[in-house]
């Protein structure tokens, strides 16, 4: 009788304390239910008057039709947003990730190579036949897509029509330039006006980029990991015309960022040579609506395969594996876009961004005259040029190697010995990339 | 049941177990108490000295933080390329410009601190030029630029660096968010003239990651400037605000170090001014939240109340083991006096209980023994009584009879008085010479025609006396004068006077036992009467000391309860005595 009693105790406190514990684990299981309320996908770009105002545009859109999610739109420096990427993943920090992030597509591949398992797949999510080939190119690995193909780099020379006329030429001798020719007018305005052409910066030399791609050469071979410098007919060309320019005071010696955007937004120089995203940027002044034509870019003289179009920058979206919210931010990515028409519609209009897509056609705003340019057909103008822009392997090092340009171009720029300085950046770069 | 509850709470088992119960509860209470008053006070001090490392670790980083930017500032003080870029009277040439800014660039990226190679540089020149370090925008015009805050102090102390807290920065990334402006001033060592101004971007992730290993849910960082503005803080609604907190106005005079507050929150306080910065750091820890997480109380007790429940069960279980051969005990004890001591207790528990019930049944054994030895010493006393009682003749009837034997001599009755003499003498001789006890039916019905013939002398032929012996009972034996007392009984109340009528006395052996019927047809009498003839001497003129009245009683110590006397009678009815005992013959040597 006593043991049966034993027994019955035992049971009841022991089923107690299970009680107690069950009890526990509800209360836990509520508490997560309370924090998924709402999600949060963080998202990491840079550019205030392009990337992030179409995040921003994309996120109140999206959260309109989707009320339990929250996007927070951060602005960075994109070299900032690379570094602190490799930096967390590397780590594996993973708490301090962001949901999705912009990475321009020189960068891509570099990332890509060493954490592809950290980013999203997105091959089933987004309709990639509509994209160009040569973008969706820099956002697969190993036969996997992982990036949504934002906004074309294509590249084209924009430039103050009124400062030109005031140096005697129109638009007619704008167009179709060599290098040789655009310098001898930049030399002109700048006699005629004391504005230079363009800025240059030592720290950040785009236009190798530019007329190498306009070559169909980069900094690599095709397979991506071959240095292709002491060779590259294309970047001797381009370091030639960083000389010209600097001598005949074409190209206006500026420091950095804020200095290549300040110089035309304030009329410094009467023109840039660039991607087609720097349109936010030049639209950004009200007051200089209709003074600006844009026009295809000059080609080298003495290469035969140098084309008028080429691409710089460029960039495209990604999302984390490991962020706080991915199936949110895959599903807002991809929704804003990904897959929406309608929506990058809005964006032509409203930040003049050039869709890399294959059939621009389908946007309505595809066709519109845009009077800040003299009413020319802007975005048809760029966009018609990205299907013809020559497709490179950036392969994962463009910024690395570029560096090494920077600094030997430096040395070598009194003696003008071009060749060795190649040489010299091909022994380093070779050094660096086995 | 408030009676079963009182016994619960009186037997033996149900106090242990309300004072194990008692006792454990008070230890557990007590012991908790005391252990977690010691452990709190312990875990604050050991909390706070752990914290105190810390908090010292992160006053050296900021102090290395500091003295990295100061590096920074002084690269750019003494650098060639920025003097040239920010002091030059005539502008440079194109080309110089070019090799210039390449210059700036990587002069600066050399003396960048380690893991800020993104650091947010921006320097603005006297001579209207300006530097970026980011590939961002500058958000504010230059002028601008020049009139606020950050700038203005950098150029009224160009001596120090100067730490401010901002919401909106001066460029895109800074934007609608807090930062700290480190700002200072660069001047000609001999005119000390200001011909530049670093201002150095530190984002809040910038600023946290110096203290951020410090913060978790308990602690808080504060930096509050020399104008009681927090510059950096978890807390983030606190800053750039002046400090609030109730805590702050009583530790904001004393001296570095640890200092305990107590008042409403129970708070540990490090302090320790950052000189270099002009400023206070401030950690702040809360104990209450850091003791929160430190027990499980509802783990802790609901281990004490499993621990007490199982021994407390193990405690019922022993004590009603122990004392359940007592509860037996008690309820033996409490029948024995009903059950005439035979309930004995079996020897079984520890030894203390054994013990018990051994004494107890040893005790049960003597008792038994001497009440047994006291009723045969009674017996034999009464037997001895009656034995004595029977020997003896009543002196009365004797007078009585010599009187009757004189008058019938007087009468000359020889042969009549002959006969009665010899009954008489016959009837002395069986009565008092006889020493036997035990003498048979024939015996005992001379001895009864003896005396009828005394009586009939006496008083008279009214009466009739018949026998009805059986034959196979003659030899069996009887106590002496068994049968007297009921036909004398018969002679003088069932027929009062002069009444005739008839006595007869029937005897037979019937299944082992011998059936004596005394039957009168007389007055008879009432069944109260009845039953008080065999329980009360109420003849004065007995024949012997033996009455009605003991010889029940005789025959109940000669042979048991079983065998005994009955009375039948009813007014004028008559009565029948019924006399029954165990047929033992006389045995013939």
């Amino acid at each position: 009788m006593n043991k049966i009693k034993t027994g019955m105790i035992l049971f009841i406190l022991i089923t107690a304390v299970l009680s107690g514990c069950s009890d526990n684990k509800t209360e836990q299981a509520q508490k997560t239910v309370k924090t998924e309320a709402m999600e949060e996908v963080e998202v990491w770009l840079w550019d205030e008057t392009f990337n992030v105002k179409a995040a921003r545009m994309a996120a109140k859109i999206y959260e309109a039709d989707n009320p339990g999610v929250n996007i927070v739109v951060r602005s960075r420096e994109r070299e900032e947003i690379l570094s602190d990427i490799q930096r967390l993943l590397s780590a594996k920090m993973y708490d301090s990730l962001p949901d999705v992030i912009m990475m321009e597509d020189y960068d891509a591949q570099g990332v890509l190579s060493s954490f592809d398992e950290e980013f999203c797949e997105l091959s089933d999510k987004v309709d990639y036949e509509r994209f160009s080939e040569y973008k969706l190119r820099v956002c697969e690995w190993d036969g996997k897509r992982y990036g949504i193909p934002f906004d074309s780099g294509a590249t084209a020379l924009f430039y103050r029509s009124d400062i030109l006329e005031e140096a005697g030429y129109t638009a007619s001798d704008m167009a179709d330039l060599t290098w040789d020719e655009f310098i001898e007018i930049g030399r002109d305005v700048y006699q005629k006006t004391g504005i230079p052409m363009i800025t240059i910066d030592p720290t950040d030399m785009s236009l190798c980029r530019i007329i190498m791609q306009s070559c169909g050469r980069w900094y690599v071979k095709d397979d991506g990991t071959t240095p292709d410098i002491a060779e590259n007919d294309a970047l001797l060309g381009a370091l030639k015309v960083y000389e010209k320019l600097i001598i005949s005071n074409a190209g206006k010696s500026v420091n950095g960022w804020d200095d290549f955007i300040s110089a035309f937004q304030k009329g410094e120089v009467a023109a840039v040579i660039t991607g087609c995203w720097v349109v936010s940027n030049i639209k950004a002044v009200p007051e200089q609506s209709g003074l600006w034509r844009a026009t295809q870019i000059p080609v080298l003289d003495e290469n035969p395969d140098s084309v008028p179009m080429s691409n710089i920058g460029g960039s495209s979206w990604y999302v984390l594996k490991h962020g706080k919210n991915p199936e949110a931010a895959v599903d807002y990515v991809a929704d804003m876009f990904g897959n929406n028409d309608e929506f990058m519609d809005i964006l032509i209009n409203e930040i003049g961004i050039t869709p890399a897509v294959k059939n621009p056609a389908v946007y309505k705003s595809y066709e519109q005259t845009d009077p800040f340019f003299g009413n020319q057909r802007i975005t048809k103008f760029l966009t018609e040029m990205t299907e013809n822009i020559p497709p490179v392997n950036y392969g994962s090092s463009t910024y690395v190697i570029e560096d090494m340009v920077e600094e030997e171009y430096q040395n070598y720029f009194i003696d003008r010995r071009y060749e060795e300085c190649l040489m010299a950046v091909e022994s380093k770069a070779a050094a660096i990339m086995r | 049941m408030k009676k079963r509850i009182n016994n619960v709470i009186n037997s033996f088992s149900g106090r242990i177990t309300l004072l194990m119960l008692v006792g454990i509860l008070l230890i557990a209470v007590t012991v908790s108490t005391v252990v977690l008053f010691m452990s709190r006070n312990t875990f604050k001090n050991t909390y706070a000295m752990s914290q105190e490392k810390v908090f010292e670790q992160i006053e050296k980083d900021m102090s290395n933080f500091n003295d990295q930017l100061e590096n920074v500032i002084d690269t750019v003080d003494s650098s060639w390329a920025f003097r040239r870029f920010l002091m030059a009277d005539s502008p440079l040439s194109n080309l110089q410009t070019f090799q210039n800014i390449y210059r700036m660039e990587k002069e600066l990226e050399e003396n960048k601190p380690a893991g800020l190679d993104r650091l947010n540089i921006l320097i603005i020149g006297k001579n209207g030029e300006s530097y970026l370090s980011r590939t961002e925008t500058v958000t504010m015009s230059y002028d601008a630029i020049w009139e606020s805050v950050p700038v203005k102090r950098a150029v009224n102390e160009p001596d120090v660096i100067h730490y401010m807290s901002m919401y909106d920065g001066y460029t895109a990334t800074a934007k609608e968010t807090s930062v700290v402006i480190v700002s200072k001033a660069l001047y000609y060592r001999e005119s000390r003239d200001i011909y530049a101004v670093v201002l150095i971007t530190l984002s809040r992730e910038q600023m946290m990651s110096l203290y951020d290993y410090y913060i978790n849910d308990n602690n808080s960082l504060y930096l509050v400037d020399e104008s009681d503005t927090v510059l950096v803080s978890n807390d983030l609604p606190s800053i750039g605000k002046k400090m609030e907190n109730e805590w702050y106005g009583s530790v904001k005079d004393s001296g570095d170090g640890r200092i305990s507050y107590g008042s409403g929150l129970d708070l540990t306080i490090e302090k320790a001014a950052l000189p270099f910065m002009d400023c206070t750091l401030y950690g702040v820890i809360n104990n209450e939240s850091a003791l929160k997480g430190l027990y499980n109380t509802s783990l802790l007790v609901a281990i004490c109340a499993l621990i007490g429940a199982l021994i407390l069960i193990l405690c019922v279980y022993l004590t009603n083991k122990t004392t359940a051969p007592l509860s037996q005990l008690v309820g033996r004890m409490s029948k024995t006096r009903q059950e005439e001591f035979t309930e004995y207790m079996p020897v079984e528990g520890t030894i203390e209980v054994r013990q018990l019930a051994k004494t107890y049944n040893g005790m049960l054994d003597d008792i038994k023994n001497y009440i047994s030895e006291l009723i045969k010493i009674q017996q034999d006393k009464r037997a001895a009584e009656i034995k004595a009682l029977q020997m003896q003749i009543n002196p009365h009837y004797i007078y009585n009879t010599l009187a009757s034997i004189k008058w019938m001599v007087y009468q000359g009755n020889v042969e009549k008085t002959t006969a009665m003499i010899d009954a008489f003498i016959s009837l002395l001789r069986n009565t008092i010479s006889n020493a036997d006890e035990f003498i048979t039916i024939d015996q005992e019905v001379e001895n009864l025609n003896n005396y009828i013939l005394i009586n009939r002398a006496r008083y008279g032929d009214a009466v009739q006396v018949e026998f009805y012996v059986s034959a196979n009972c003659t030899d069996c034996l009887l106590p002496k004068l068994l049968l007297q007392p009921f036909v004398e009984n018969a002679f003088f109340h069932a027929f009062p006077s002069g009444m005739s009528g008839m006595i007869e006395i029937y005897m037979k052996e019937k299944e082992g036992k011998l059936e004596i019927r005394i039957c009168d047809d007389g007055i008879g009498m009432d069944s109260d009467k009845a039953r008080n003839v065999l329980n009360s001497d109420n003849g004065k003129e007995h024949f012997s000391g033996i009455g009605v009245h003991n010889v029940k009683e005789r025959l109940e110590l000669l042979y048991g309860r079983e065998y005994g006397v009955e009375i039948k009678s009813g007014e004028n009815k008559g009565t029948q005595v019924t006399v029954t005992l165990p047929a033992v013959r006389k045995k013939y040597e």
